[in-house]
């Protein structure tokens, strides 16, 4: 279109660059999610697409003066600091020219070029010229000072030339091509001529002549290339593509990708990127309307992680250290496993040698536990002793909650060793109910289950205990049964009697009569019962024994009054 | 123009050809997961423990039955897939330890092909498995494909051979 036959006067330009001289202050006052600023880009926008209707471009030529168009100053130079003419002038732009499509963004970078310049000093390495040199600029063009070879006719005809097509990047190669071909032809040439391809050898190609801050450049970037977690970022795109393609057989196709990448992610240790696929497939789960086959072979992806047989070959792969990846990320890969997985993990918790891989399953068990308890109480009843005894450790180990009912279901079991276990797991849950379960335990049929139980009772402090214990302690049972139980019922029985057990106990301790003597030993835990309870007439008692004729009562008394263990 | 139609033979064919491969998944699947657990009771257990025994023995059971069925037992590794008899194993959440344990196993013994003619019987087995799982290469630069092969075959077996791909001709 020659711009003489325009519709767009003088004015309207000069309006226009006007309009870009207050955008530029705009623009450089707000930050970018400032809304004055949005709307200033907007309406610069829309002014400048206003011109394409009527101009295919719009050249204007630089002047010390102001912006010339069509031989006429359109925006002439007012304030020098805030003028835009000025600073192109001053940095040595002659001629620029401005094409449909820089409204998109172009014009932007342009103005806060501009406006940078201004900011520039003279110990800058910048100028507006570097800063526009630095952005391949697709619909902007200028021209330097230097260029200038003859004046304004000169500058018309690089103008013309320049606003010419670009050569495409073939057409540019095939020039290179004749060009070399052309040399070959003419046999070797010593002196490149102007138009030859680019010779390397006028170039340092000497070790070092890239600056150390390039190589160091270099070098960041490879480093940071290699250390591109590219499983994650080759998994992003699969679930990208997943969300934005609705077609069936993309979506199948993904999904089964997925399938096969598992095992090998697995396999080479990298549970991080299982991990994500994990995390990724809950969020398509959730957002990503899909076929109802497509959502079942997702589920059933992150369902047979969760598998029994597939946490064995994990935990496998893991104690024998075929796979040694981060702690972090076996954690990170375990807080994806199913609740439903925790007897699994029960029975390998036992097998495993390696003492790291331990600490990281129990982790993994004490968040599913106190996340599930129901998961927990459903290990503690069922039928497979191992399980049970793993579960009841658990809950000692963890004083895990919620599984009380269970724990008391456990009472009447008929194994000994699951009885033993089930006491320490009491102890670590004391609550009302775990406690009456363990006064419970203190009458079991097994003399080491009634032991510990009275211990963990006296350990406990349990008042609620003080009748059984008295019964036992004051009755004919406890006295036919072995040293070790009498002394823990004895213990039990001070602790938690207190004061008010005394004169039960200096009765055991002093009956050395002809009527129905105490036996030393039993006269030695009343001895000991009495050396947990800190008052006065306990220790009257104590000290009454100490005159005692029986050797084993004598010492006793003495041992509790110094404090000593019996 | 006309889609080309499979006949009812050609049908019959590819289905009975999929019946195939599946079972000899199944088979293929079974054999490794045996040779697995042989390689880890051998590992855990001194040779004469009943979980050898009968860890040996079922790698003879499931490599009999590849044999029997298929007229030969051939295992190939080729980028971490197995192929058994040239049907392709997928490596799955359920088995990638123990595939993986093997491959690294076959890997260090620079085992790309496993080759077994007639039955071997558990004896050759359990030669065969001592020998993988504590193999360390002694020559320099020397096969080790060759150097186990030396080694098992020095010990009598004759009927189990372990190439490594490049000398196997794949």
């Amino acid at each position: 279109m020659d711009p003489s036959t325009t519709t767009t006067d003088a004015s309207a330009i000069g309006t226009l660059l006007q309009s870009w001289e207050k955008g530029l202050r705009t623009l450089s006052m707000y930050l970018p999610n400032n809304p004055v600023r949005q709307q200033t880009i907007e309406a610069l926008q829309e002014e400048i697409s206003g011109i394409w209707q009527d101009l295919p471009d719009l050249r204007l030529a630089v002047w010390e003066t102001g912006l010339e168009w069509e031989s006429e100053i359109v925006l002439p130079v007012g304030e020098k600091a805030e003028s835009l003419a000025w600073t192109l002038f001053q940095d040595g732009i002659r001629w620029i020219a401005f094409t449909p499509g820089v409204e998109e963004e172009e014009i932007f970078t342009f103005l806060g070029f501009v406006q940078r310049a201004r900011t520039l000093t003279d110990e800058d390495e910048d100028d507006l010229r570097t800063l526009l040199w630095s952005v391949d600029f697709q619909f902007i063009r200028y021209k330097v000072a230097e260029l200038e070879q003859g004046g304004e006719e000169a500058m018309e005809d690089i103008v013309a030339t320049d606003l010419a097509p670009r050569p495409t990047a073939e057409e540019v190669r095939d020039a290179i091509r004749e060009d070399t071909a052309d040399e070959d032809v003419d046999g070797q040439e010593d002196t490149p001529t102007p138009n030859a391809p680019v010779n390397l050898e006028e170039f340092d190609s000497t070790l070092y002549f890239l600056e150390k801050a390039e190589i160091d450049y270099l070098k960041a970037e490879v480093r940071r290339e290699y250390e591109q977690h590219l499983s994650k970022k080759v998994l992003s795109m699969l679930f990208n593509i997943f969300e934005q393609e609705p077609a069936e057989d993309t979506r199948g196709e993904i999904i089964s990708v997925l399938q096969d990448l598992i095992p090998y992610l697995l396999n080479s240790g990298d549970f991080r990127s299982v991990a994500y696929v994990m995390s990724e497939t809950h969020v398509v789960f959730s957002r990503v309307e899909m076929l109802k086959h497509h959502r079942q072979l997702l589920a059933a992806l992150t369902m047979t992680f969760s598998s029994p047989e597939a946490v064995e070959q994990l935990l496998e792969a893991l104690n024998v250290a075929m796979i040694e990846p981060l702690t972090d990320e076996i954690d990170e890969l375990f807080a994806y496993l199913r609740p439903a997985v925790l007897s699994t993990l029960l029975k390998w918790y036992g097998r495993l040698s390696n003492d790291e891989l331990r600490l990281i399953l129990k982790r993994a068990m004490n968040r599913i536990a106190e996340a599930r308890p129901d998961v927990l109480g459903a290990a503690l009843e069922s039928s497979e002793r191992v399980l049970v005894v793993k579960a009841l450790e658990l809950v000692e180990e963890s004083g895990l909650e919620g599984v009380g009912d269970q724990l008391v279901g456990l009472i009447g079991s008929d194994d000994v060793p699951i009885r033993n276990v089930l006491v320490r797991a009491l102890g670590a849950v004391p609550t009302a109910q775990t406690m009456r379960a363990l006064v419970t335990l203190m009458k079991d049929t097994d003399s080491e289950v009634r032991t510990a139980a009275a211990r963990t009772v006296a350990a406990k402090r349990f008042k609620g205990a003080l009748p059984a214990l008295e019964e036992a302690v004051l009755g004919k049972g406890l006295r036919s049964r072995d040293l070790t139980e009498r002394k823990a019922f004895f213990e039990a029985y001070g602790i938690i009697a207190g004061d008010p057990g005394v004169s039960k106990l200096e009765g055991i301790l002093l009956r050395n009569g002809f009527w129905r003597p105490e036996d030393s030993d039993t006269r030695a835990c009343a001895a000991m019962a009495l050396g947990n309870v800190d008052s006065q007439s306990a220790r009257i008692a104590l000290q009454r024994a100490t005159k005692d004729k029986d050797p084993v009562v004598r010492s006793a008394a003495m041992r509790a009054l110094r404090g000593d263990p019996v | 123009m006309s889609v080309p139609t499979n006949t009812a033979d050609e049908t019959a064919a590819t289905e009975e050809q999929d019946s195939d491969d599946t079972a000899l998944r199944v088979r293929g699947r079974a054999f490794l997961l045996a040779l697995y657990k042989a390689m880890r009771s051998i590992t855990l257990y001194p040779i004469g423990n009943t979980q050898v025994t009968e860890s040996l023995d079922e790698l003879t059971s499931t490599a009999s039955e590849i044999l029997e069925a298929d007229d030969g037992l051939e295992v190939r590794v080729s980028y971490e897939l197995f192929y058994v008899n040239n049907t392709r194993l997928r490596m799955d959440v359920e088995n990638f330890a123990s595939f993986g344990q093997v491959l690294r196993s076959w890997s260090q013994a620079g085992i790309g092909l496993l080759r077994v003619d007639d039955d071997p019987g558990s004896w050759e087995w359990k030669s065969f498995v001592s020998e993988l799982v504590r193999f360390e290469q002694t020559a320099d630069g020397a096969d080790r494909a060759v150097e186990f092969q030396r080694l098992i075959e020095s010990l009598g077996v004759k009927h189990i051979t372990g190439r490594s791909t490049f000398g196997g001709g794949h």
